[in-house]
């Protein structure tokens, strides 16, 4: 473990990112969405076997949940569908976390941040592929993934042994924001709240998780950094997919990769001149990459007015930081409580709508074809 | 500074830069070189719409081929086909999910042949708007624009209504679009077209079955008549002539597995199935039935077998509201949501008896057959004949599982 330093780690990470964006545009085959191949290359590259066996099992678990609980009893869109499955998937790995995580890695571990964030999303992200693409591929494109990534990593790791670190070797990894015992609160609120500002505002908020790894790092500054370089990767994806014909997975993709990159090479070149935010960020390995990332991918599926998604990314930062606290300053249920009643409050607006749509589909039925014929 | 940039961290992330742009690179020269042969082809026709789009894609290139137009050919759904330049058939093999990309690898093949294409006649695979566009305004700027029909399909991603999803179809329609064809039914979706046409400047044709009428002879009897009035009214258009368009026609490829039935023996009874799951729509499926029932005796048991998808919950409602008491003497429940089907079966008159679920489970203790039987007993136990439509999708496991051993199998 602790194998992996800063930048080898974010070497991991973009090289996995370009494989999946490769796989996916050859084969159209995807891994738990884009970061989880990334995901598990950086865990098994770091040595945590156990985090790496829990990504599937976890993940099996959601799939069976659903498709033997609950996909017979719901008719709900497919987006539902994914946010109850990561949901599933933060709840499970808080059990996971509490019983055998604890302890096993120490904060000041490089990898920490994602590795145990990465441990609560990817399993869900995983299970939704699993039904939406099947197991067989999806697990066929997770192993291609890893395997190329390692393969390409591990001759470059090797090559560079020898070599200085640089700035970014010489950082020490700080705490996380809220310290280990609220990641699970963490998550799950930027989950549920990425959910509402979703489907009740129309406001996307940096994947499932881009607020939390922002929450990591957050000051004035960063907000300010992380916004400019997120539309900086945005404006590149757009400009490239108007140009080169792309999916919006492959747009999307595209700026998740640019969006990461600007981020490291600010961090790096802003930390060599010693720009204290910058040194700051600079000491979470992969955080400060992804939120960027995240967030200029959800921007390009909002080509006419990304600053949404910026709104989005401020509301559920804001909200986690809340939340968060609560349960932090010995308010679990106040906390939890405040969650759960914005939830029910959403659901109040969301429900009639859906209910309305689902009504809509069985009128559709009840007017046309068969119907029709044998009233007849 | 000098020394910085040769550290692990400065060369690792001029690594990983390099690599994205490599990635781009390639990309570009792909995605340029496949622009430049799509420039080629003079005539791109991209056909969209509801129900009878593979039908009519196969008809064009038949038509086109006849006047020895080079044309190169693809349909789509869960079994695409391509038909090359010399009207060879060959399936779309895929490793991952549908995507719109497809359109590109299928022009690169399609100028690998000696042969160059010089009419591409393409199934629109997009369903959602946004693809819809891409596809179209992005990647294969059709010079022409055939919308089948808009009906009550994909409603989670194109509308509620007909007239939504007309709407919706339209966006197929891109600059570069100079006619758009339609046979679609429905007034009020003609009016949509109307207004949209006027909107892009683009020549609306409104073509109606009845103009198959006197041509719609033998050879063409098993093609829509609506599908053979559009693809006379593209020829017009292209100023082909219309004896040779329709000899072409005679010739085209019929879809593989289409219009199969199987039978077959469980115990004291005779099983039929007919796979008509291909038919995502519920406005088509009167006259399907029909045909299923004109070839069975009066005294038969028919069942319905919904074949459910968790992502496509609209449709499974849609479907399910649409099967009435009247007309099937039971359904079987293929897939999810299996509880709220089943709820709305049994609000529209159906008894509980009267519902078979066949889950994934069953498959893999092969005791469907035992089920399917017994299900069939209860319901009629002196009729010999069990008429099984399979209906709504074709895409479930275990439908995939049935339909293998059973349609495919025992023909």
């Amino acid at each position: 473990m602790d194998i992996l330093d800063i930048d080898s780690s974010r070497l991991t990470l973009v090289i996995a990112l370009c494989v999946a964006w490769m796989l996916y545009t050859r084969f159209h085959l995807v891994a738990g969405g884009t970061t989880t191949g990334a995901f598990l290359s950086i865990v098994i590259l770091d040595g945590h076997w156990l985090v790496a066996l829990w990504i599937p099992t976890s993940a099996i678990l959601i799939y069976a949940i659903f498709k033997f609980i609950l996909l017979p009893r719901l008719a709900l869109p497919k987006p539902w569908i994914f946010s109850m499955m990561v949901c599933t998937s933060v709840l499970l790995a808080g059990v996971f976390e509490a019983f055998y995580l604890e302890g096993m890695l120490t904060e000041n571990s490089v990898l920490f941040a994602i590795v145990v964030y990465g441990s609560y999303i990817t399993p869900g992200l995983l299970a939704y592929d699993f039904a939406h693409q099947d197991i067989k591929r999806t697990s066929l494109a997770l192993v291609a993934v890893a395997s190329l990534t390692i393969l390409i990593t591990t001759p470059l790791l090797f090559l560079s042994s020898g070599l200085a670190v640089g700035i970014s070797g010489t950082e020490i990894s700080p705490p996380l924001f809220f310290g280990t015992s609220y990641i699970w609160i963490e998550t799950l609120a930027c989950v549920v709240l990425g959910f509402i500002l979703r489907f009740a505002f129309d406001l996307r908020s940096g994947g499932f998780i881009g607020p939390v790894f922002l929450i990591q790092f957050v000051s004035y500054e960063s907000i300010v950094t992380v916004g400019v370089s997120a539309f900086l990767a945005w404006r590149f994806a757009l400009s490239f997919a108007k140009l080169w014909p792309c999916t919006p997975r492959q747009a999307a993709n595209i700026a998740l990769i640019s969006g990461a990159m600007i981020a490291w090479t600010g961090l790096y070149w802003a930390s060599f001149l010693e720009w204290m935010p910058a040194i700051e960020a600079n000491g979470f390995a992969t955080a400060p990459l992804l939120a960027v990332g995240l967030i200029a991918a959800d921007m390009t599926r909002e080509e006419k007015n990304p600053a949404k998604v910026l709104v989005g990314v401020l509301l559920n930062t804001a909200g986690i930081f809340v939340i968060t606290s609560l349960v932090a300053n010995g308010y679990a249920v106040t906390g939890i409580g405040l969650l759960l009643g914005i939830l029910v409050l959403a659901l109040y607006k969301l429900v009639p709508t859906l209910q309305k749509d689902l009504t809509a589909a069985r009128l559709a039925g009840a007017t046309s074809g068969l119907r029709l014929n044998s009233a007849a | 500074m000098l020394d910085e940039l040769t550290t692990r961290g400065a060369l690792a992330g001029g690594f990983t830069a390099l690599l994205f742009l490599s990635i781009l690179a390639w990309w570009i020269y792909w995605n340029r070189r496949i622009m430049k042969q799509l420039d080629q082809v003079d005539i791109r026709i991209l056909v969209t719409g509801s129900r009878g789009k593979s039908s009519l894609v196969r008809l064009l290139h038949a038509a086109l081929s006849a006047h020895g137009i080079p044309t190169y050919a693809k349909t789509t759904g869960t079994a695409a086909f391509e038909i090359d330049v010399e009207s060879v058939q060959h399936e779309t093999k895929r490793i991952g999910q549908v995507s719109i990309l497809e359109i590109l690898e299928a022009t690169m093949r399609a100028f690998s042949h000696s042969t160059k294409p010089k009419a591409m006649v393409i199934e629109c695979m997009a369903v959602s708007p946004l693809l819809t566009k891409i596809l179209s305004h992005q990647m294969f700027q059709p010079t022409m624009v055939v919308i089948t029909n808009a009906l009550l399909d994909h409603l989670e991603e194109q509308g509620k209504t007909r007239e939504e999803i007309a709407e919706s179809l339209f966006l197929a329609v891109s600059s570069s679009t100079k006619f758009v064809v339609t046979a679609d039914p429905y007034p009020s979706n003609i009016s949509v077209y109307e207004r949209l046409s006027k909107e892009n400047q683009v020549q609306l044709k409104l073509v109606s079955s009845d103009e198959a009428i006197g041509v719609h002879d033998e050879k063409l009897a098993h093609q829509h008549p609506a599908n053979i009035a559009m693809a006379l009214s593209v020829g017009e258009i292209l100023g082909l002539e219309k004896r040779q368009t329709l000899h072409g026609m005679e010739q085209t490829t019929v879809e593989p597995f289409d219009r199969e039935f199987s039978r077959i023996q469980i115990q004291s009874k005779t099983f039929t199935f007919f796979d008509l799951g291909s038919i995502n729509d519920t406005d088509s499926l009167p006259v399907n039935i029909n045909a299923v029932l004109k070839s069975s005796s009066d005294r038969r048991i028919l069942l319905a077998a919904v074949v459910h998808r968790w992502d496509r919950p609209f449709r499974a409602l849609e479907f399910t509201e649409n099967l009435s008491p009247n007309l099937f003497d039971g359904v079987l429940i293929v897939g999810e949501p299996y509880i709220p089907a089943k709820g709305i079966l049994l609000q529209n008159g159906f008894a509980d008896e009267q519902i078979l679920r066949l889950n994934s489970l069953s498959r893999f203790n092969q005791k469907w057959k035992k089920h399917l039987y017994q299900f069939a007993q209860n319901l009629n136990p002196d009729s010999e004949e069990v008429v099984v439509v399979l209906l709504e999708n074709i895409h479930d496991p275990l439908a995939g599982a049935i339909r293998k051993e059973l349609v495919r199998g025992h023909s």
